[in-house]
């Protein structure tokens, strides 16, 4: 009875984090109609002001730009970089792992030798050698930290699809003349994809972490974007002046990747318990 | 074992060559010219192509990749074209920095989560495990630039506790030198921390399932001998094995504890290769990094059969 209780719990936070997350998504798309001022527009009168003072709900920044319509913009491109990000590292990586898996020999040595390779650097530093080659923009954010994700996706896959392979119904298939790509495809792909998902989710945590991490270096996004490293960048030199432009965007990351990595955790306990 | 720990080795050879190619050709892409950097605002056509000559840069990239790794082999890892240094000493200079810093951190971490942890487990479901629940989620989710921001806010521009940034070398004054990174091993500890404790508690919690702590425990063992000697003891090679792979996260994690906090370290010192396109200097902190990663790994595999008897190769 416990047990079943706590899962319940569990659940029950899990549900929780997705209504955030569905809040994210649409202060996100919903930014341009939402925000109560032009996240670019500077004010020369109004830098640095507190929270709830001359209609700056949540104070403005050294520039005077309002931080409530820079975070909920700021969310789109945290949200935008993170699905795209983790969209890229689990397609590249479940290809590369299926076919590690289920072709073996030396097709499986090149592939996981080259996704080790990938997997001897730190993330953030191979990140940071993607952008230093690639420049700032986005769509190389969006790039690099799909790259720097692949390998963890292509274990994953890689192992699943090992496990999978021997199945009697893979066997039956392959008996009755399928062919490879329907195999993979109708076969195996189903039969890996919870933890997969489970780590897409994760991967989504990891990826708005690194994007904000990047651009606090000045290696992510463009200088202008509005993105909540970016924002954390340039508060925190400010920061004795004026605590919350410090505070507010690390508490909009923070919330987000809280979120994600609650409802990953959630994800693989359901996983577990259905089997 | 032997022959286990020679094929481990072998394995390792190959990853290590993909590393000095990503190292030597993706530095190539960096868009920018070194030489024209270097030269500054003014400079002739003249002067640009005997310096690249000077540096070889003139030869085809395949030419100056076997140059390079020859010299790396023989641990000639060259010169910084914009400070004159040489790669290896700038590295081992900045080396001390980042290795005392990620100790700290791995202490501190493990001084936290392993207690924790294992208290979270033998009390399974109960408050105590609710709030490391919480404490592991927040510690993975809250960015670490962000709680360095906030540790330098609160307690060293508010309350002054704590110096905001610098590096003071332990040989000069080892109390300022532990002073100085006391704020940044626990910004780059906390992340770790919270990996640690949620691995102990899992750990932990598969371990007690087993039938004989339930031996153990009907044998009317104190609870301090059962937690410790008989299911800490088994829980533990999963948790060294994730202990090795956050040693390796924690020098990337360096870069922007470092930047935060400017100590002068390999962190540090990779964004300034970064930011001057200083390709050599750059190179030689990807491989040694790289490398170091690789070595890690290699460690804790060799370590993990050590441990456990029941893995035999």
């Amino acid at each position: 009875m416990a047990h079943r209780f706590h899962i319940f719990r569990q659940h029950r936070v899990a549900f929780v984090a997705l209504i955030v997350i569905v809040g994210y998504a649409l202060i996100a798309v919903l930014a341009p109609w939402l925000a109560p001022r032009d996240p670019y527009s500077m004010s020369g009168d109004y830098p640095l002001v507190a929270p709830g003072t001359a209609g700056y709900w949540l104070g403005s920044d050294p520039f005077g730009r309002d931080i409530l319509s820079r975070l909920m913009y700021g969310a789109r491109t945290s949200l935008m970089v993170g699905s795209i990000a983790a969209g890229l590292a689990l397609v590249l990586g479940t290809i590369v792992g299926v076919c590690a898996g289920y072709f073996g020999r030396h097709i499986d040595a090149v592939l996981s030798r080259f996704m080790e390779v990938l997997f001897s650097f730190p993330d953030i530093l191979l990140a940071l050698i993607i952008m230093a080659i690639l420049g700032p923009s986005t769509v190389n954010v969006m790039l690099a930290i799909g790259v720097v994700y692949t390998p963890i996706f292509a274990r994953i896959a890689r192992a699943s699809t090992l496990r999978v392979k021997r199945a009697a119904y893979v066997e039956a298939a392959r008996t009755m003349g399928a062919r490879t790509p329907r195999i993979l495809i109708r076969h195996i792909l189903p039969n890996i994809s919870g933890p997969l998902m489970v780590q897409t989710t994760l991967s989504f945590a990891f990826a708005i972490l690194a994007e904000a991490a990047l651009s606090f270096l000045g290696l992510g996004v463009e200088p202008d974007a509005p993105s909540w490293g970016i924002m954390l960048n340039e508060g925190k030199d400010w920061m004795q002046h004026g605590w919350w432009v410090a505070v507010f965007p690390g508490l909009a990351i923070t919330l987000a990747v809280l979120s994600f990595n609650v409802l990953g955790d959630g994800l693989r306990d359901l996983i577990e318990d259905t089997g | 074992m032997w022959r286990y720990t020679l094929k481990r080795l072998g394995m390792a050879v190959p990853v290590l060559f993909g590393i000095s190619i990503i190292a030597f050709f993706s530095v190539r892409w960096v868009p920018g010219d070194t030489i024209t950097a270097m030269l500054g605002a003014q400079y002739t056509e003249e002067q640009a192509e005997r310096l690249r000559e000077q540096y070889g840069l003139d030869q085809p990239v395949v030419v100056q990749y076997g140059r390079w790794l020859s010299q790396i082999l023989r641990g000639d890892w060259g010169t910084s074209v914009y400070t004159r240094q040489p790669v290896i000493e700038a590295i081992a200079e900045r080396l001390p920095v980042t290795l005392q810093l990620v100790a700290m951190s791995l202490a501190m971490a493990i001084a936290l989560a392993l207690p924790l942890g294992v208290w979270a487990a033998v009390r399974r479901r109960g408050p105590v495990d609710a709030s490391v629940t919480v404490l592991g989620l927040l510690g993975l989710s809250v960015p670490g630039f962000w709680l360095g921001t906030l540790l330098i806010l609160g307690l060293s521009l508010q309350l002054g506790w704590f110096p905001s940034g610098g590096f003071i070398r332990w040989s000069v004054d080892p109390w300022a030198n532990l002073h100085h990174l006391f704020l940044p091993a626990l910004t780059l500890g906390g992340a770790v921390a919270a990996v640690l404790l949620r691995m102990t508690r899992a750990a932990m919690l598969d371990v007690l399932d087993e039938e004989y702590i339930d031996l153990a425990r009907a044998k009317g063992l104190s609870p301090r001998r059962w937690i410790i000697r008989h299911a800490l003891r088994n829980a533990l090679i999963p948790i060294i094995t994730v202990t090795g792979i956050q040693a390796g996260y924690l020098l990337g994690g360096s870069v922007v504890i470092e930047q935060i906090f400017s100590l002068p370290g390999i962190g540090m010192l990779s964004l300034q290769a970064i930011n001057n396109r200083d390709y050599l200097l750059l190179q030689g902190v990807i491989l040694f990094i790289g490398t170091t990663f690789v070595v890690i790994n290699l460690v804790i595999d060799l370590i993990y059969t050590w441990l456990d008897p029941r893995i035999t190769y």
